[in-house]
């Protein structure tokens, strides 16, 4: 009994270690720059929760943020690191963005939509495939291949995006054709946040629900616990782990999809950058766990939106919220690392 | 004459494990004292006590005749004792030379090259070593880089002693020789040498005095000049094992045979993880029903016969019969399904998950799998599980407890009551009462009797021969890269099988 309180009182210290100690480091960081924190700290909160279309905004990044989040928990389950949420979403992004203009383009919306984020999913899917099929037939680290697979698609896209896929009627801008209007999802409240965020909740709901609560699940489980010991039971376990990839790549593929038909209603340059990488951070925030990634999602993306208020009130580049979001990444490591002892 | 290193009442307690228990030892200038002992004996924690890597649970040890009130392994080397590891410990990605300026105590900041090249060539020649300090680590085979430790040891001037944990292990038959040839070399130089060896023929070759380990004490002492012969040694290792009688073996009549799986091995032949053939062309039937006991020094290819039993590595020749049907290259999901089942010789790295609770282990190739609406049925597995009397039997312990929190005897328990379970027609069991109390150990065997009488197939892999001998019907030794027998238990002495245990590779020399 005593054992548990004091392990409750525990977490309770290091909650309060993880929320104060960034803030105060950054505290002392914007007063080296000759700059006022408090002044700064009251950007942040009326950056996300001053006006409907701030707090719009972080939703759209949180969004993104849980789809790329659970891609990256998900091979954590079995044992694999997917660092390449990011090119998996843009190429998602592209693929829909382009069926969306041409072979969906004449649905209607009830099947159209559906259509579109399956055709995401698709193709975020197989370009994890790409990194799956490295790693398990050929050996080959898969941290590095998905990392440089970003790299891959970011230029693709922009090649793409400057060759044949430029859209004739977009002032020369680099972006794609728009995708038809009835596959678009309506926007809420005149801020761009949209029902992509019901999905994203509702597939870490499912994700959680499937690892924790299904038989398959256990394979899993007992997969990412002990794999020498998986293999000992029987258990196929690179085909578990290809299975995992593949839906880890069709999730950060959704994440893709749902910028295209949420927010940008085409695929343009630079549309949804970083938010691969942040959603690795979100999900190393909280050890690749489902729900408590939706809360990390959230604080990134609201950091992340803060930025931009940040440099016009305080003069400071937007930048700067990096330090704040690595500053939080870096304490919660620090000070959550002992609770695996 | 004043030894160089003395020990007294050496203790050194792991838990409830006496791994060493009021060892007296000492090594004078110009000696080759052999440690000698099975595996698990207490040969290693005793010289890396010595080494001041292990901190005493009790006892003294003088250095020049002088108590040390500290002792490290800093201490230790600045005092003159080098120890040569059993896995070298090197940089591949290093030159010889880059790897011996890691380990001088007074290197400083910067390599001088040439210097530190010019003692290397010398101590090489000195003793005939063959390294060149130019290679890179990672192009030596395993002798070449155990002159690269010694090397390390003999250019520190300080060194009068050596400790050289199982050396010839890491060495081909035809380098051995030659490596007992350099130890004599090293004695003619004064330094003191520490041998620690399972092998009676190196002993008998080069050493002075031999002190005998067994279960964590010192039994005998021998020095050269006094009338001894191999069998001496052999029995001081192994002991005076009895069989024992309190448990009945079961009849023949007693025993259905009907559900057994045989298994037969045809030229099988297995790599160990160096890539180097452990077990050449072993051929074997193992009979349905019977109890086949696989006797050895740990380290001659237990593990690696037991896993390419079960299909969790891939034999290089040879090929696999279970039940007539051909499982050379069936998977362990086939295997499990023909009733083969294993536990492993370290089942908390190769049967257990850490963060799952001992049901949820339990489920793993235990319990018959119970499903409610596409979840594993818990609560109807915590039911399943109570019914079974070999939980209380082996003292698993309770359903919710987590497998990670308890110790490896508790998982060693538990990897062996969920084989026992989940319907077997062939068990490995490797090491199964290694380190659990009488009590447990008595369970142990009563359940794999009980088992034999329900037809099940037993490979009982074990270093303990008594124990072999109170259960096996047959005994194949594993002993220099192949098996011999299998023996049946009535018709032979167990100091026959514990001299091809421990002499098994004399054949090479």
């Amino acid at each position: 009994m005593n054992k548990e309180r004091s392990a409750y009182q525990d977490f309770l210290l290091r909650a309060l270690i993880c929320c104060c100690a960034p803030l105060l480091l950054f505290a002392v960081l914007l007063l080296s720059q000759g700059k006022s924190p408090i002044a700064a700290y009251r950007t942040i909160l009326t950056a996300i929760f001053g006006s409907a279309y701030g707090f719009g905004e972080v939703v759209v990044r949180a969004t993104y943020l849980i789809l790329t989040g659970l891609a990256a928990s998900v091979p954590a389950r079995v044992g694999l690191a997917n660092a390449g949420g990011e090119g998996q979403m843009a190429m998602a992004a592209l693929g829909t963005a382009v069926a969306g203009s041409t072979i969906l383009a004449s649905l209607p919306g009830w099947i159209g939509i559906p259509l579109m984020l399956l055709c995401g999913m698709l193709c975020g899917a197989a370009y994890a495939g790409v990194g799956v099929f490295c790693k398990l037939k050929l050996g080959m680290n898969e941290i590095l291949t998905t990392i440089l697979m970003n790299y891959i698609a970011t230029y693709l896209i922009s090649s793409l995006l400057f060759g044949i896929l430029r859209d004739p009627k977009g002032w020369n801008y680099p972006q794609t054709v728009e995708v038809a209007p009835q596959l678009r999802l309506k926007s809420f409240f005149g801020t761009r946040m949209n029902a992509g965020i019901f999905i994203a909740v509702g597939a870490s709901l499912l994700i959680w629900l499937f690892i924790n609560r299904t038989r398959i699940g256990f394979t899993i489980r007992t997969i990412g616990g002990n794999q020498t010991a998986a293999v000992y039971a029987g258990i196929p376990v690179k085909r578990y782990q290809t299975g995992m990839f593949l839906l880890a790549g069709a999730l950060a593929g959704l994440a893709g999809a749902i910028m295209v038909i949420g927010v940008e209603g085409r695929m343009r340059i630079g549309a949804g950058e970083t938010m691969g990488f942040m959603g690795f951070l979100a999900a190393g925030m909280v050890g690749s766990h489902p729900l408590l990634l939706i809360l990390s999602a959230f604080l990134i993306g609201g950091l992340t939106v803060a930025g931009n208020g940040m440099e016009i009130n305080t003069g400071l580049p937007a930048a700067t919220m990096q330090i704040l979001i690595m500053l939080v990444l870096l304490t919660i490591m620090a000070v959550g690392g002992g609770k695996k002892k | 004459m004043e030894p160089i290193l003395r020990a007294q009442g050496l203790t050194k307690r792991f838990g409830t494990l006496w791994a060493n228990k009021e060892i007296d030892i000492e090594i004078f200038a110009g000696e080759i004292h052999a440690i000698a002992g099975e595996n698990g004996a207490g040969k290693s924690t005793l010289m890396k006590m010595l080494y001041g890597v292990y901190r005493p649970t009790s006892g003294t040890i003088m250095v020049d005749g002088t108590v040390m009130e500290r002792w490290d392994a800093a201490l230790a080397r600045e005092k003159g004792i080098g120890m040569v590891f059993q896995d070298l410990r090197l940089v591949p990605a290093f030159t010889v030379l880059e790897n011996v300026f890691l380990s001088l105590r007074q290197a400083g900041w910067k390599i001088d090259r040439q210097q530190l090249r010019q003692q290397i060539l010398k101590r090489a020649a000195e003793y005939r070593l063959s390294v060149d300090p130019d290679v890179e680590v990672w192009k030596l085979d395993l002798g070449q880089r155990q002159h690269v430790e010694i090397l390390k040891i003999l250019l520190d001037d300080q060194t009068r002693i050596m400790i050289f944990d199982e050396p010839t292990s890491v060495l081909a038959p035809h380098e051995i020789a030659s490596f007992l040839d350099m130890l004599s070399a090293f004695r003619q130089k004064g330094y003191g040498i520490f041998l620690i060896t399972h092998k009676i023929n190196e002993i008998l070759a080069v050493a002075d005095r031999i002190t005998v380990l067994r279960q964590g004490e010192k039994v005998r002492e021998f020095v050269k000049g006094e009338d001894f012969g191999e069998m001496d040694i052999v029995k001081a290792m192994i002991g005076e094992a009895e069989v024992r009688f309190d448990l009945e073996r079961p009849l023949p009549e007693a025993c259905s045979r009907s559900g057994a799986l045989g298994v037969e091995l045809r030229g099988v032949s297995v790599k160990d993880d160096h890539d180097r053939v452990i077990l050449r062309d072993v051929n074997v039937t193992i009979e349905p029903g019977e109890i086949l006991g696989i006797a050895g020094i740990s380290g001659n290819g237990q593990k690696e016969l037991a896993e390419v039993l079960y299909g969790a590595r891939r034999s290089c020749g040879g090929s696999l019969f279970a039940g007539g049907e051909d499982i050379t290259n069936a998977s362990i999901a086939r295997r499990i399904q023909l009733g083969m089942r294993v536990v492993t010789e370290d089942p908390v790295r190769d049967n257990v998950i850490p963060t799952f609770s001992i049901l949820e282990n339990m489920a793993l190739v235990g319990l018959e799998m119970q499903c409610r609406r596409g979840d594993v049925d818990w609560n109807a597995m915590e039911e399943q599980l109570a019914g079974h009397r070999e939980i209380e039997d082996l003292g698993v312990p309770a359903p919710e407890r987590i497998a990670g929190t308890l110790s490896g005897g508790n998982l060693q328990r538990m990897a062996f009551a969920r084989a026992v379970i989940s319907h077997p027609r062939f068990l490995i069991a490797s090491y199964p009462s290694r380190g659990l109390d009488v009590a447990t150990v008595n369970a142990v065997h009563q359940t794999l009797f009980r088992l034999k009488r329900m037809g099940v197939t037993i490979v009982l892999i074990s270093e303990d021969l008594s124990e072999l001998f109170s259960m096996a019907d047959r005994l194949l030794v594993l002993a220099g890269h192949t098996a011999s027998g299998p023996y049946p238990v009535e018709t032979c002495e167990q100091n026959e099988i514990g001299k091809i245990m421990l002499q098994g590779d004399t054949g090479y020399e």
